[in-house]
């Protein structure tokens, strides 16, 4: 490939959609266009994210760990660690949801649900009702509209 | 556009003058009406998180973003959300020159990375052991399918045995 080539080439596993909201805050996090697209390429690594639902609790994605947010067990939501400062900011998370792998366009969807700079050890009560009323707006829109 | 002004006013801090604020709630009751009751559950819930004293700046920032995609939902379902691949193909002139520069970032890493594997005689397996990622992730970092994280970079230098700035400008 040539130096100005694309890289981040379009394959993998799934597609990787970003809800409006997640936008926002990016833009609040991150002023500059360079550090915006540092975040997305590191957050097109769910590109690769497994086909077969991983057993365990947590693991690597390429050069990222991940794990399943514990306290919505169940619900396929996870959250991506970047390990880089980014814009200034560490503890960098990118919170996904795993959306139903029969409907594919052409391929499954994994769906960002935001983008924080993770401050506590825990995601409090109010963190943890955003994911989910981000995720039931994808399911309700997205899924149920579709079917 | 004036009704839609927000006025500060000295004394009395920030205020949305009274054309805006009914404007704000007709949207908001329309909203609210028209939604299915799940989706009322999540403007009731994002709701009080906006309205709750103990939350910080973050969660009502990221309460009212959630607030808002939920009353104004998309026209169909391919609307929602943005393809963050779609993003890469972007054609404004600041994305082209970033994603530019990215591009020619990894380029350059991949292509010093392979040089310098090869002159050591190592594999992608023994290079993947030496930074604790599987060999996939190392395959994909030189054919520039996905770019490295900082962290990937040091640790790669390190395990080739050259400075970073080498790798990465």
């Amino acid at each position: 490939m040539s130096e100005n080539g694309q890289g981040s080439k379009l394959t993998g596993n799934f597609r990787v959609r970003a809800v409006r909201a997640s936008f926002s805050a990016v833009r609040r996090l991150f002023p500059k266009a360079a550090d915006r697209a540092e975040i997305r390429r590191q957050a097109l690594k769910l590109r690769f994210w497994p086909e077969k639902k991983p057993a365990m609790e947590s693991g690597r994605l390429l050069d990222l760990d991940w794990d399943w947010i514990r306290a919505l067990k169940g619900l396929d939501i996870g959250e991506l660690r970047i390990a880089d400062e980014i814009g200034g900011l560490d503890n960098i998370r990118v919170v996904f949801f795993v959306g139903n792998k029969k409907v594919r366009q052409p391929l499954p969807i994994i769906w960002v649900l935001h983008v924080m700079q993770r401050k506590r050890m825990e995601f409090t009560a109010a963190d943890l009702a955003t994911f989910k009323a981000r995720r039931l707006l994808v399911i309700e829109w997205f899924y149920r509209l579709r079917s | 556009m004036s009704t839609l002004t927000t006025h500060s006013r000295m004394s009395q801090g920030p205020d949305i003058d009274r054309p805006a604020g009914a404007l704000f709630a007709k949207v908001f009751a329309e909203g609210y009406l028209e939604a299915s009751e799940s989706v009322k559950e999540v403007i009731e819930s994002m709701s009080r998180i906006v309205n709750d004293p103990a939350a910080d700046e973050d969660e009502r920032s990221a309460a009212l973003d959630t607030l808002v995609d939920a009353l104004f939902p998309p026209r169909r379902p391919e609307d929602l959300g943005v393809d963050l691949e779609s993003l890469e193909e972007g054609n404004s002139s600041p994305a082209r020159c970033v994603r530019a520069a990215m591009n020619r970032q990894e380029a350059r890493f991949a292509r010093v990375v392979r040089k310098l594997m090869k002159d050591r005689g190592m594999t992608q397996k023994e290079l993947a052991e030496k930074i604790k990622v599987g060999q996939p992730a190392v395959s994909m970092i030189l054919s520039r399918r996905c770019r490295p994280q900082q962290a990937t970079v040091k640790k790669i230098a390190k395990a080739l045995g050259v400075e970073t700035t080498m790798l990465w400008a």
